[in-house]
């Protein structure tokens, strides 16, 4: 065997190499996904990672939280196909509520997979040179850090830390949950009481059961660990914090008596404030997703049932595309719209992305129960969950009851299920978890506009007259402007220049239904400067006409721009197309 | 050097209604000069800074002198109820500023002793910028009263690129009217001349046979060529820049016209709001600007599609706002005037976000918009001692009934909005602009009763030849003649922008005594929460029942009923200072959301523990207003 010959098999075993080297695809940063990081951590994965692709990554803080932390921004983009700005954008967030924190997780996996696969997997190397990824892991840093820090049930620290007088008596986050029992975590108090309603069950004491009607129970809840702080006469009633940064974005926002959590105003907290502004100053940015816990979901706006115009006909088929898609990626994930199926939210995140701004979003629940046993368990009972913690877990996630002596109460049992029971992702199906949510989100990222011509033709219109026909097609689903943002004015429209050269001059333009139209709806001004309010419809196209004046071999130059799409040019010489 | 200084002070002091007032931009040099003449009573704070780096000054009227008499010593200032007058966020709307002004120097010379009680907040300017352009006089006077941020108003890339101009050079952008547009002007005839009248245009009457033949547009050329008169710029249909009385969180007009990309997008309303987020002794709010909304009440009861907010006032609050439009009535008489548009404005957000009484009005009407009660003016004849102060409005001649333009067909014209309409210029539909009007019922209600009389042209002609009489120059370009550089021959003429708004400088001094009589009027309604009577009760040994009562003296309810609802107030706090251990029934924290008006009371009732002759501790802190501490000892014989 000859060197060349040797060389053309290692090309071509190179050349298959990707699918070979699928099991093994070598990076640069090594990140388990088999387990949590706090947001130091992530701090310090997110250099390493612009460290090691320089050439991709861009960290940038867009600002800081309210105790201070950057919130951190990875722009990935690949320079050589254009500068991030120049390329239809996806925005990947998570982790708006503190306590919610595979979120960040999945964020974090999503830039880690991308950079290292840049260039060694086609499929995403295609996708990150036609497209440009804003990724922010937690848009609540102090919440995610707090979380980890402070002793917390899986639902607290979802908010940031902006004191909220929460009882209204003057006093702020003067009487939050206590760890009694010292162990870090804020689990539940029971009380040894004769006229209680709940029994321990005889087979597994970890267990309570409530008695039936007409039968004595022997304990009472006294709901979660704590002690009354402020001497009012009640425990734990206004914990740390208050606003739910999930309610502080301007489209629908509704004052915090409609709806507790919602902040003095849209964007009163520092984190929701710089993420917008960078978000306002991007019209690039086409699609969205914001990662939360928990239930399993592939949820679309709106957040009330009055806003379903928002999503008129066209946009909506894009969406349950995208969705449907999703919930073939995402085992045990439903597509599901926030106000029908979840509950009502005004000034939420993707609403304001998708009603306020026309970007295609989708917020994710993580984790869902069908996950625990992945057959046909959807929904496992008391017993298989017990299985699942004590053989699965092997008994991390209970603390065993202590008694305690309780200020107010006297003697109390405190302990139960602790903050990793619930919503979050067990830890060894993390990376699976991660995995599935970062493929769908590619495939979202995946439908933004592609624009294309299509078809080019120049006929011989007259004497020195020309006829110049053009198609633009877009090949994804995302229109390069949606029917809301049409309707709505939002962003700018789509224009199409025709820029004749010297010797060269347009008699007029128009728009024919079809390449057998022979005819065309006209366009009385500005022929040279089209504006589409209307944009390429999503897998669609839209066909050019001009008249133009000028020799043969004359020439012209077409260039399409869109806010949400690459600009594409082309030359074009005033000859009869063959 | 130093004497001097003080005369000017002095002069400047007295031509706070005089000389400058509705013509100059010198604003903050008559805040500070005022401040400086009433060292006692006026002091300032700049609140934040504007777009194009002026100050943002409120100014507090208090009086933080002795008292006069021997009373108990008034609180501190911010604990006082205090009034908010909110002025100048439309740079058209110059009276606003004027009257705030002339409000702080009223109060201050006039009504120190109210002061002791009550602390008076006024910003006369939220817009300074606004302001500043509307009288730098480097520009045709033009019907733009907005922030400056430069905004692609049609969306085309291009921004503020098509703004209306003053084609014949007389120093104020009107309109066009062009006669019977000819094909491809892309014009369409949609009026007729007034054949009685011919300075009105307005829609036919089809019924008299009549044939548009008019098309009306604001004056100015297509500077894009897009086909399109004025419909990205100053002056032009969709006038770029933000509304600021469209830019506050509550209901806020998404995608309209001016309601900026967020809300409180702005540096003056975002300044404004965060140090009313702050103050935690305000009780009412009045706005000066274009529109009313105390003479004609927003309607009672009705609700957003939220279900919560209100979308005019609560029910429960009508009684209140009743009294204070009776209170605003008497002091101005005014009988009709425009509706102010409510969402995202400034007094729709006071009320229903910040929970406190409040208001808009546009201060200054038209003459035959005020209806003084006529049997009293017969009765109190020339005795009345306002008879003087007071120039008698002048009887309007009988108005001639032509059908006149509402806002949806001036925006259908591509026009700028009537100004005297607190709508805000709506974009056309069709050349005009893009349409990115607000939700449905965003346009403002017509009062019941009412019709479009107020925005009527031929009042507005009918009023200009008084005023023309009483040797005031014209608020009227009459029709000339024009050959229009893209449309041939056209008429250009009009209304002078502002001449709606802004009264004749003379009338200043009527309308600050009358602003003044309605924020004393309304300041002595305000909610006084005071301790009332207490009991200590024996029961046992070393057993207590003791009582305080707290009273409202003031005749509003100490928390309107929006406030209750929204509780962004604290509501009244009456605190026992005794451990739980000691306490047998009883919360420690006793929170009465509202204690009705004129006399109200909330009774908090404990059984403690203590030894006789002990003293317990109850504090009594009011949602408005300063709070007292009670000590009351535990001992048989109870007062």
């Amino acid at each position: 065997m000859n060197r060349t010959v040797l060389r053309a098999l290692a090309a071509g075993l190179l050349a298959a190499s990707p699918s070979l080297a699928q099991p093994d695809i070598p990076g640069k940063v090594p990140i388990a996904f088999n387990r949590y990081y706090t947001y130091a951590e992530f701090e310090s994965h997110l250099k390493a990672i612009a460290a090691a692709y320089p050439e991709l990554v861009e960290l940038r803080s867009l600002g800081k939280s309210l105790e201070g932390r950057d919130l951190w921004l990875a722009i990935v983009n690949s320079p050589k196909t254009g500068p991030h700005t120049s390329k239809p954008a996806m925005w990947i967030d998570g982790n708006v509520h503190g306590n919610e924190i595979q979120a960040g997780e999945a964020v974090l996996y999503s830039i880690w997979y991308l950079t290292k696969a840049y260039g060694q997997v086609p499929d995403l190397t295609k996708l990150l040179d036609s497209y440009s990824f804003y990724f922010l892991p937690s848009q609540n840093p102090d919440g995610r850090e707090s979380w980890f820090r402070d002793p917390h049930t899986s639902s607290s620290s979802r908010s940031n830390l902006r004191p909220v007088d929460g009882d209204r008596d003057g006093l702020f986050d003067e009487d939050g949950p206590d760890d009694l029992d010292g162990d870090g975590q804020i689990t539940q108090m029971w009380k040894k009481d004769p006229s209680g309603r709940f029994l321990r069950d005889r087979a597994d004491p970890r267990v309570f059961v409530q008695v039936e009607p007409g039968q004595r129970g022997e304990w009472t809840p006294l709901g979660q660990e704590g002690i009354d702080n402020d001497g009012d006469g009640r425990i734990n009633e206004d914990p740390p914090g208050g606003d739910d940064m999930n309610r502080n974005w301007p489209s629908d926002w509704q004052a915090d008596y409609v709806q507790f959590g919602a902040g003095l105003y849209p964007f009163s907290n520092p984190e929701p404030r710089a993420i917008g502004q960078f978000i306002l100053s991007r019209p690039n940015i086409t699609a969205a997703q914001s990662y939360h816990n928990a239930g399993g979901m592939i949820l679309r706006g709106p957040g009330a049932s009055y806003r379903e115009s928002a999503y008129p006909g066209s946009d909506r088929a894009v969406y349950d595309q995208i969705a449907a898609k999703g919930e073939d990626i995402l085992p045990y994930y439903r597509s599901l719209v926030i106000y029908r199926d979840l509950y009502t939210v005004y000034g939420g995140f993707v609403n304001w992305c998708a009603e306020g701004l026309g970007i295609f979003s989708f917020t994710n629940e993580m984790w869902t129960a069908g996950k625990y046993f992945q057959r046909d368990i959807t929904n496992p009972d008391d017993k298989r969950m017990w299985l699942f913690r004590d053989r699965l877990q092997f008994g991390l996630t209970f603390k065993d009851y202590t008694e305690i002596e309780h200020p107010t109460y006297g003697k109390v049992l405190v302990g139960g299920l602790n903050k990793w029971s619930s919503r979050v992702t067990p830890a060894f199906l993390l990376e699976e978890e991660c995995h599935r949510n970062f493929a769908f989100t590619m495939y979202h990222a995946d439908q933004m506009p592609l624009l294309a011509f299509e078809r080019v033709e120049v006929a011989r219109a007259g004497e020195g007259l020309w006829r110049l026909t053009a198609e633009v097609r877009n090949q994804k689903l995302i229109p390069t402007r949606g029917a809301w943002a049409r309707e709505k004015g939002i962003g700018q429209h789509d224009l199409m220049l025709c820029t004749p050269a010297e010797g060269v001059s347009i008699s007029a333009a128009g728009y024919p239904s079809s390449w057998l139209d022979q005819r065309m709806s006209p366009v009385r001004h500005e022929p040279g400067r089209l504006q589409l309010a209307g944009g390429i419809p999503g897998q669609g196209s839209v066909i050019f006409r001009w008249f133009l004046a000028g020799p043969e071999g004359g020439k012209v130059t077409l260039r399409y721009e869109a806010e949400k799409a690459k600009t594409i040019e082309r030359d074009v010489v005033l000859e009869p197309t063959p | 050097m130093h004497k001097r200084l003080c005369r000017s002070v002095v002069a400047v002091a007295v031509s706070v209604c005089g000389a400058g007032a509705l013509a100059a931009d010198d604003l903050a040099a008559r805040v500070q000069a005022l401040a400086k003449q009433h060292p006692l009573l006026i002091d300032t704070t700049t609140i934040g800074t504007s777009r194009q780096g002026r100050p943002i000054v409120v100014m507090r009227v208090t009086n933080r002198g002795p008292r006069a008499d021997d009373g108990p010593p008034p609180p501190a200032p911010e604990h006082r109820p205090a009034l908010l007058i909110v002025a100048g966020l439309d740079g058209r709307h110059l009276v606003g500023a004027d009257v705030a002004m002339g409000l702080a120097e009223e109060l201050a010379t006039k009504h120190a002793g109210p002061l002791h009680r009550a602390t008076v907040y006024i910003v006369p300017c939220l817009n300074p910028d606004a302001r500043a352009w509307t009288l730098d006089g480097k520009h045709p006077k033009m019907d733009f009263g907005r922030g400056q941020s430069p905004i692609d108003a049609d969306r085309d890339r291009r921004t503020s690129e098509d703004g209306a101009e003053d084609l014949d050079g007389d120093g104020v952008v009107t309109l066009m009217r062009v006669r019977d547009p000819s094909p491809g002007s892309g014009l369409r005839a949609e009026f007729v001349i007034d054949p009685d009248n011919a300075a009105i245009v307005r829609r036919p009457d089809p019924a008299k046979g009549e044939r548009a033949s008019v098309a009306l547009l604001a004056e100015g050329i297509d500077n894009d060529g897009d086909g399109r008169f004025n419909e990205d710029g100053i002056g032009g249909s969709a006038g770029g820049g933000v509304d600021l009385d469209r830019n506050f969180p509550y209901r806020w007009p998404e995608f309209a016209d001016g309601a900026g990309p967020f809300p409180l997008s702005e540096p003056e309303t975002r300044a404004l709001a965060d140090w009313m987020l702050k103050a935690q002794n305000i009780a009412a709010v009045v706005v000066y600007g274009p529109g009313d909304s105390i003479v004609a009440l927003p309607e009672a009861g009705k609700l957003e599609p939220d279900g919560t907010t209100p979308t005019g006032i609560e029910n429960d609050d009508k009684t209140q706002y009743d009294e204070i439009a009776r209170l605003f009535k008497d002091a101005t008489h005014i009988a009709e005037a425009t509706p102010a548009d409510r969402p995202g404005s400034l007094h729709g957000w006071a009320y229903a976000h910040y929970a406190v009484y409040a208001m808009n009005t546009p201060l200054w009407v038209r003459p035959d918009q005020i209806k003084k009660p006529e049997p009293k003016r017969e009765e109190v004849k020339g005795d009345t001692p306002e008879a003087g102060d007071k120039p008698e409005a002048p009887v309007p001649p009988p108005a001639p009934k032509p059908i006149a333009l509402d806002d949806a067909e001036r925006a259908e014209a591509g026009l700028a909005s009537h100004e005297s309409e607190a709508q805000p210029p709506a974009p056309g539909g069709g050349r005009g602009g893009i349409r990115r009007g607000g939700p449905p019922g965003a346009a403002p209600p017509t009062p019941a009763g009412g019709d479009k009389k107020q925005g009527d042209d031929a009042n507005w002609l009918a009023y200009d030849q008084e005023r023309v009489k009483a040797g005031d120059p014209s608020g009227f370009v009459p029709w000339k003649p024009f050959n229009h550089p893209q449309l041939g021959p056209v008429e250009i003429g009009g209304f002078v922008p502002g001449f709606r708004l802004n009264p004749p400088a003379g009338e200043l001094p009527r309308l600050v005594s009358e602003q003044a009589a309605f924020a004393i009027g309304l300041m002595g309604r305000f909610p006084r929460v005071v301790v009332g009577e207490q009991r200590v009760e024996r029961l046992g040994p070393g057993l207590w029942r003791v009582w305080v009562r707290a009273v409202n003296e003031g005749p509003m309810p100490s928390l309107s009923a929006i406030g209750v609802k929204a509780r962004r107030h604290l509501p009244t706090i009456v605190r026992l200072d005794v451990p739980m251990e000691r306490v047998i029934s009883g919360d420690r924290v006793n929170r009465f959301w509202s204690i009705p008006g004129s006399g109200g009371i909330a009774d908090s009732e404990w059984t403690i523990r203590g030894d006789a002759g002990s003293e317990v501790s109850i504090e009594v802190a009011p949602s408005i207003g300063a709070k007292t501490i009670v000590k009351l000892r535990l001992e048989e014989a109870a007062r």
